[in-house]
C-alpha cells in the first residue's frame, strides 16, 4: 500500500527532539558515505500573472541503512512584495482552495516501491529547525536561557521548537513587522513550548539579553546588522540575506550548513527575479563560506564547537538538501503508521508491469 | 481534482504521431529559451534486494510555459548489470509488490501550481524516446527511406519502429537482438501490429546491411553498432550514449544530439556496485567526443542547422539523454484528452496541496 498523510497527522507525530536525533544520525551516515544527496534544482518560467513566476523545484536523497529514498517537489507561484522597506519573496497559495503545492514522495530502496506521499510543509519546517538545532547544540552557550526569534512565520515556529529542545530556555522574544502575526506566534508557541513567548515591537527589543538569536524570515534585506552583534551570543539564519555580511564577518566562530550547496537553477529566457537585483539568492561575495566549518564537521568533531562563553558564534543554515527529507520523512512515515494514521491507495496506481 | 491515470489510459490517449508532433512543437520553445528542462539526476545506493543490484532514484523535469504545464518524471529502480550476448546490460528488476516497476510522472499547472495528474511513466517513456528518434529520422534520414535495420527487441525497440513509420514510408524492418526467441517474438508481434514486414535476422550486420535507417534500441552499456557497418546515405541513431562506437560517430558526415548534457548528475553512496561509470562504459562511453559542437534536435527543427544536405551523406542522431521537458510536452496532451474523455481516477487535490507555507 502507498500511504497518504496530511500535515496535521505528521505534526501530531513528529517531535523536534526525534527529528534532531534522526538528522544527527543521517549527517554522520552521509559523512561515512552511507547515503547520497542530490542538490536542489529549480526551474523557473513565467506564471499566469504579471510579476509572478512559476518554479518547479526538486531535491532528493537516499539513506542506505534505513532503506529510504525520497524526492521533495515544489510547484510554486512566486511573487515579491515590499514590507516595511524590505523586499519579501512570497510563495502565493494559488492552487484551488488557496493552497501551496509541495510534496514528498518516499520510496523503499529494497524494492523501489512508493511507500508514502505527503505534503512537505511539516517535514520541511521540522528539518530546517532540527538542522539549526544541531548547529545550536554545538555552538550556543550551554546555559543559554533567553532566545530571540526574528520572524513569526511557519519556519520561525520550528526554530523556536529546536532552541527549546536543545537549551534550558526560560524567556523567548519574537519580532516580526506584522503585529497580529507576531502576537499570534507568541500565543501559539507559549502554548506549544510551555515557555512564555513575548511579542516585541522592534528587532532591538527582541534581541535584549538574548543568548541565542534565530532569524527566520522571508527578507531579502538584512535584519541583523553589525551593531546587533553581542559577546557570547549564538546567531542563526536560514537565508543568506538575513545577517548582514559585515555582521557575519564580525562573528568569532562561523559555521555553515554546507560549504558548497549552490542550487542548479534553469530559467526560461528573460525571466527576472527580484533576487537578481538584490543579489540575495547567492550568498554575499563578502562572506567566504568556503572557509567555514560545516555542520558535519561539528558532528564528527573535525571542527570545534563553542570554545568559550564570550565567543560569538553563528550557524548559517542556508538552502536545504533532499537528504533531510529522506531522514525526517522516513521517521514521519514510521511514526504516522505506528499511530495508525493515513489513507492507503493501491500501490498498483504508482507502479507498473511495463518496463520504464 | 488530481487525475490518476494508468499506462492503459496513456496508451489510448497518446499515439506516436501525436507525440512526434507535440515534441516537435515544444522543441521550438526549447530552442528559443521559452521552455526549459533540468538535467537528469541519478542518486545511487546499495540495496538490500541483493549485493549485485543497485538502487537508483532518478528524476528529470521540465516546463512548457506555452502549454501551462510543468512535469517531473521520477524512477525508483532496482538495477542489475548482467552480461547478455557480447555486451553488458542495464536491466531493471520489477521488485515492487506484484513484480512491478516504479516510475511516475507528475504534471503541474504553471498557472496556479496545482498537481494536475499523476501516472506511471512506462508507456509515455517509450513513446517519447521513440518520438525523439522519429524526429531524428524526419530531419536527418533520406526522404525515400524504406528499410530500417533495428538492433534490440525490447520495449524501446517497438517505439523505434512506430516512430520511424510515423515520419517515413517504412516497408521493411530487420531486427537483431542476442536472444533468438526475443527477436522472433518481436518480429511476429510488430508485423501484426504495424502491418510492416518485420523480420528477425541472426546477425546484427544482416539487420543493418543495405538499410536506409539503422536504429539502436537496446539496453546495452557497451557499443553495438560499428563504423564498418556504415553505408553512404544511411541514417544511424541510438537511444543511449554507448550504443554507437565513437569511431562511427566521428565517421558520420553530420551528427546531431538530443541535448548537450552528456550525462546525468550522478551521486553514488558508498558500496553501490555501480557499473555505468566504468571506463568506456555507460556514461563514460564516447568521452572523447565533444558533444557541445553538435547541433541539438531542437536546432534542426528551428533551422539553425541542417540535418541532411544530400542523399549520400551519412547522418547520425544520438538520443543521448532524456529530458524532463518531453514529459511536460507530451504529458500536456495526455492530460487534456483525459479530461475531455473523462478518463482516470479523481483524487482530491487537497491531498497533494497544503495550507502551510512550505
Amino acid at each position: 500500500m502507498t500511504w497518504i498523510f496530511n500535515n496535521a497527522e505528521l505534526d501530531s507525530v513528529l517531535a523536534m527532539k526525534d527529528c534532531i536525533s534522526v538528522l544527527e544520525r543521517g549527517y554522520l551516515d552521509l559523512a561515512a558515505g552511507l547515503g547520497g544527496n542530490r542538490g536542489r534544482a529549480e526551474i523557473v518560467s513565467p506564471a499566469g500573472q504579471e510579476g509572478t513566476v512559476y518554479a518547479l523545484k526538486s531535491m532528493d536523497g537516499v539513506h542506505t541503512p534505513s532503506g529510504y529514498a525520497s524526492i521533495r517537489l515544489n510547484s510554486d507561484i512566486i511573487g515579491w512584495r515590499e514590507i516595511s522597506g524590505s523586499t519579501r519573496r512570497e510563495k502565493i497559495p494559488a492552487a484551488p482552495g488557496d493552497r501551496y503545492v509541495g510534496l514528498v514522495l518516499l520510496f523503499s530502496t529494497t524494492n523501489g516501491e512508493p511507500l508514502a506521499i505527503f505534503p512537505d510543509g511539516v517535514v520541511q519546517r521540522m528539518r530546517v529547525g532540527a538542522t539549526s538545532g544541531l548547529g545550536l547544540r554545538h555552538l550556543a552557550r550551554k546555559d543559554a536561557a533567553t532566545a530571540a526569534i526574528i520572524g513569526s512565520g511557519w519556519q520561525a515556529g520550528a526554530q523556536a521548537m529546536a532552541i527549546a529542545a536543545e537549551r534550558p530556555i526560560r524567556h523567548m522574544r519574537v519580532f516580526s513587522p506584522n503585529k497580529a502575526n507576531r502576537e499570534a506566534f507568541a500565543r501559539d508557541m507559549t502554548a506549544r513550548l510551555g515557555i512564555e513567548v513575548v511579542a516585541e515591537t522592534s528587532v532591538e527589543d527582541a534581541l535584549r539579553d538574548a543568548d541565542v538569536v534565530a532569524c527566520s524570515t522571508s527578507a531579502l534585506d538584512p535584519v541583523i546588522g553589525h551593531n546587533h552583534i553581542r559577546k557570547g551570543v549564538h546567531y542563526s539564519a536560514i537565508k543568506p540575506a538575513e545577517i548582514a555580511p559585515e555582521a557575519i564577518n564580525a562573528i568569532d566562530r562561523r559555521t555553515v550548513h554546507l560549504r558548497d550547496n549552490a542550487p542548479l537553477v534553469v530559467r526560461t529566457h528573460g525571466v527576472e527575479l527580484a533576487e537578481d537585483r538584490k543579489g540575495a539568492l547567492a550568498p554575499s561575495a563578502k562572506v567566504d563560506e568556503k572557509k567555514m566549518a560545516e555542520l558535519t564537521d561539528l558532528l564528527t568533531g573535525k571542527a570545534q564547537g563553542r570554545a568559550s562563553d564570550s565567543e560569538t558564534t553563528c550557524f548559517l543554515n542556508y538552502s536545504g538538501i533532499g537528504y533531510q527529507f529522506t531522514m525526517v520523512g522516513g521517521l514521519a512515515f514510521e511514526k504516522a503508521r505506528a499511530a495508525g494514521l493515513g489513507r492507503e491507495l493501491p500501490t498498483e496506481w504508482f507502479t507498473q508491469i511495463e518496463h520504464p | 481534482m488530481t487525475l490518476i491515470l494508468s499506462n492503459d489510459d496513456v496508451e489510448k490517449l497518446l499515439t506516436m504521431p501525436d507525440c512526434v508532433e507535440a515534441l516537435e512543437t515544444a522543441y521550438k520553445d526549447l530552442a528559443f529559451g521559452r521552455g526549459i528542462t533540468r538535467q537528469r539526476s541519478d542518486c545511487i545506493a546499495p540495496t538490500s534486494y541483493s549485493d549485485e543490484a543497485i538502487y537508483g532514484l532518478k528524476s528529470m523535469d521540465g516546463v512548457v510555459p506555452a502549454l501551462g504545464v510543468g512535469a517531473i518524471r521520477i524512477n525508483s529502480d532496482i538495477v542489475t548489470n548482467p552480461r547478455i550476448g557480447n555486451t553488458q546490460r542495464r536491466v531493471k528488476v520489477p521488485a515492487a509488490p506484484g513484480n512491478r516497476y516504479v516510475g511516475l510522472v507528475l504534471l503541474f499547472s504553471t498557472a496556479n501550481g496545482e498537481p494536475l495528474a499523476i501516472f506511471p511513466d512506462g508507456v509515455l517513456q517509450h513513446i517519447r524516446v521513440g518520438a525523439t528518434n522519429g524526429l531524428g529520422v524526419k530531419y536527418m534520414s533520406r526522404k525515400d527511406s524504406k528499410i530500417v535495420g533495428l538492433l534490440g527487441s525490447g520495449w524501446q525497440a517497438e517505439t523505434q519502429v512506430t516512430a520511424a513509420a510515423a515520419v517515413r514510408d517504412i516497408k521493411e524492418v530487420r531486427v537483431f537482438s542476442p536472444t533468438k526467441e526475443n527477436r522472433e517474438a518481436f518480429a511476429c508481434r510488430m508485423t501484426e501490429t504495424t502491418g510492416i514486414d518485420v523480420r528477425a535476422v541472426d546477425h546484427p550486420e544482416d539487420a543493418v546491411r543495405g538499410a536506409d535507417i539503422a536504429m539502436c534500441g537496446s539496453n546495452s552499456i557497451d557499443p553495438i553498432f560499428f563504423k564498418d557497418w556504415m553505408e553512404p546515405g544511411m541514417h544511424v541513431s541510438s537511444i543511449k550514449k554507448p550504443e554507437i562506437e565513437p569511431a562511427a560517430i566521428l565517421a558520420a558526415d553530420r551528427v546531431a544530439v538530443h541535448t548537450h548534457d552528456t550525462s546525468p548528475i550522478i551521486v553514488v553512496a558508498e558500496g553501490a556496485p555501480f557499473q555505468e561509470e566504468a571506463k568506456d562504459k555507460g556514461w563514460n562511453a564516447a568521452k572523447k567526443l565533444d558533444f557541445s559542437k553538435y547541433p541539438t534536435i531542437a536546432d534542426l527543427i528551428v533551422g539553425r542547422a541542417k540535418g541532411r544536405e544530400n542523399d549520400e551523406e551519412i547522418t547520425c542522431f544520438l538520443n543521448n539523454l532524456g529530458l524532463g521537458f518531453q514529459f511536460a510536452a507530451a504529458g500536456s496532451v495526455i492530460y487534456k484528452r483525459a479530461v475531455e474523455r473523462g478518463v482516470g481516477h479523481d483524487l482530491p487535490t487537497d491531498w497533494f496541496t497544503e495550507t502551510v507555507h512550505p
